[in-house]
């Protein structure tokens, strides 16, 4: 009597597990060397060609400081200064229109006296 | 035309894929569970045919292949029982009393419920010792383990069991 009495596998499935184990060598058919090297080929590949490229732009883009001329300098500092000046470089404020009495509130908090009010009014 | 690579896949087949599916199911307590790990054996095998050196016997080679395979499943297991918060034994207790292909008495069933609870090294022990027949020698040759060590480990394996049973005697 076997030992294994308390247990059992379903009708057949001794017989179809041997077919199935015995296919294993057809359906896992080893591959060529090539083909088993070819992951490891291309993976070498793209590190090259990524390194290739990463270093053909930095060539390309780096500028060294002594270059740089002061005109070129100018220039971009002008763009610099513009770019800020520029609307979209401020946080956009609630739309408020200035009324007469706001002028006359902040010249008198600023200090100006009525002569060079008079004195203005008359100049210009 | 089968190349002797084959011929000799064929014969590992035909004369182990028997014994180890039923030590392999002993150790997982599943036939589904048996059979994907048999699948993945043989897979195997037949992939590391070429590089075996021949140290060991055919055989042994195979059923070390075999028996690692079942660990590592019940490694598995553990773990994802513990990520899910349940307890391993309880979850293989389940599968045991849940078997479809289970016609044995209550007794072997409470056999079958305490040797899962042992652990691994000792589970597989009791499974090659009492169920599989394989002497120490070759317990010995498949596990790597010396032959006292196998035998320590039997003994203790045979006193939890009998603890384990008389402990659910008394509860019953």
């Amino acid at each position: 009597m076997t030992k294994h009495s308390d247990i059992f596998t379903p009708e057949g499935y001794m017989e179809n597990l041997q077919d199935r184990l015995l296919q294993i060598p057809a359906a896992e058919k080893r591959p060529g060397l090539v083909t088993r090297i070819m992951p490891y080929i291309a993976y070498a590949a793209s590190l090259v060609l990524i390194a290739a490229a990463g270093n053909f732009i930095l060539r390309k883009t780096a500028v060294s400081t002594e270059e740089v001329s002061p005109s070129e300098d100018w220039t971009y500092m002008s763009y610099l200064a513009q770019s800020l000046d520029s609307d979209c470089m401020l946080p956009e404020l609630p739309e408020y229109t200035l009324t007469e009495d706001d002028i006359v509130n902040y010249l008198v908090d600023d200090g100006l006296t009525l002569e060079e009010l008079v004195s203005y009014e008359e100049n210009y | 035309m089968d190349t002797p690579m084959e011929e000799l896949f064929n014969k590992i087949v035909r004369e182990e894929s028997e014994k180890l599916y039923w030590h392999v199911r002993r150790m997982v307590s599943s036939h589904e569970d048996a059979d994907d790990i048999l699948q993945e054996v043989f897979i195997k095998v037949w992939a590391a045919l070429p590089s075996f050196r021949g140290d060991s016997s055919m055989s042994t080679w195979v059923w070390r292949i075999a028996t690692n395979e079942a660990l590592n499943f019940l490694r598995r297991e553990k773990v994802r029982a513990a990520l899910r918060f349940t307890s391993i034994d309880a979850e293989t207790e389940r599968k045991i009393l849940a078997d479809p292909y289970f016609n044995g008495t209550e007794a072997e069933r409470r056999l079958s419920c305490a040797v899962a609870r042992l652990p691994e090294k000792q589970r597989q022990v009791f499974v090659m010792r009492y169920w599989d027949d394989l002497s120490y020698e070759e317990i010995s040759a498949i596990t790597g383990t010396s032959v006292g060590a196998l035998k320590a480990s039997y003994h203790l394996a045979q006193e939890k069991i009998r603890l384990n049973l008389s402990d659910s005697n008394v509860s019953k």
